[in-house]
């Protein structure tokens, strides 16, 4: 072996990996949350999860604000068409009323006669 | 999330030898060396989709383990770059038989090489990487990579040539 390969056999022996302090990992994930709370390829999850959930509730709030509008509208012209039937109706009623109360008239103005 | 951090405290309890050794030999101080490789890690939980294979993974690490130890390095005041730290500790750490361990005194030699050389050295022989890998880790020429190599075996050899050689009897 020459004075080249002596060297780096000892290179190669003293240069082995040394201990970390104890307790090294445990400080290390201890700091994790403050670092980052998740690695970036959760992140892509949890970065689209609340905007598609934000989403879902505005679609929803939508379609529940739409048919409720729908609904309302429905009603109001349901509400407006009976009121116009119930006014036929008394009108209708009010003439027949009216024809009848002649035709009596007439027939006790002729009795009297 | 336990199983990201499951998966994650595994990747840390098997490399982290690694890592600190890499920041410690350029640093030559343990605390330093500990922020920059707990950095390491947070930076790998943050990029961790980044990673392919544990191949990859290896690769990143000792990346940005020389990366970042090197950049603490330049941002230290010049009179503490390591070597003096170094000293001080290691002359409160002799083995039992009152001697310098064989990994202080390589460690010491190191800490006089210029980083870019201390860092080709580390993954030549601590990392036994090929130097067309340790290329490809500093992003660095081949060419450069060699005489980086060549320099500092031939600065080692000339400043330990005594002590080196009580090793290489013992061994």
């Amino acid at each position: 072996m020459d004075e080249h390969e002596d060297l780096e056999h000892l290179l190669r022996q003293g240069l082995r990996p040394r201990q970390t302090p104890a307790g090294f990992s445990a400080r290390l994930m201890a700091r994790l949350p403050e670092a980052s709370p998740v690695p970036s390829f959760r992140k892509k999850r949890t970065f689209w999860a609340p905007a598609t959930r934000w989403a879902t509730a505005v679609v929803l709030l939508g379609v529940a604000g739409g048919s409720y509008w729908q609904h309302q509208q429905q009603e109001r012209i349901a509400g407006e068409r009976a009121r116009q039937q119930l006014f036929l109706a008394l009108r209708m009623s009010a003439a027949t009323l009216n024809d009848v109360q002649h035709k009596v008239l007439r027939s006790t103005t002729g009795d009297s006669e | 999330m336990p199983g990201i951090t499951g998966e994650f405290r595994e990747i840390v309890e098997a490399h982290q030898s690694r890592v600190f050794s890499i920041a410690y030999r350029v640093l030559g101080d343990r605390g330093t060396a500990e922020e920059v490789a707990q950095d390491v890690f947070l930076e790998l939980y943050r990029a961790f989709d980044e990673i392919a294979s544990d191949e990859h993974l290896i690769a990143w690490l000792r990346r940005v383990a020389v990366h970042r130890a090197t950049d603490a390095l330049r941002r230290r005041p010049r009179t503490l770059h390591g070597a003096a730290e170094f000293e001080d500790w290691m002359a409160k750490a002799p083995n039992e038989e009152g001697s310098i361990p064989l990994a202080s005194e390589i460690e010491r030699l190191l800490l006089e090489l210029p980083p870019a050389q201390r860092a080709v050295v580390l993954l030549r022989y601590q990392e036994d990487l090929p130097p067309g890998d340790i290329a490809e880790t500093l992003r660095m020429p081949l060419a450069t990579v060699k005489s980086h190599l060549q320099r500092a075996l031939k600065a080692m050899r000339a400043r330990a040539e005594d002590t080196l050689k009580e090793y290489t009897r013992h061994g």
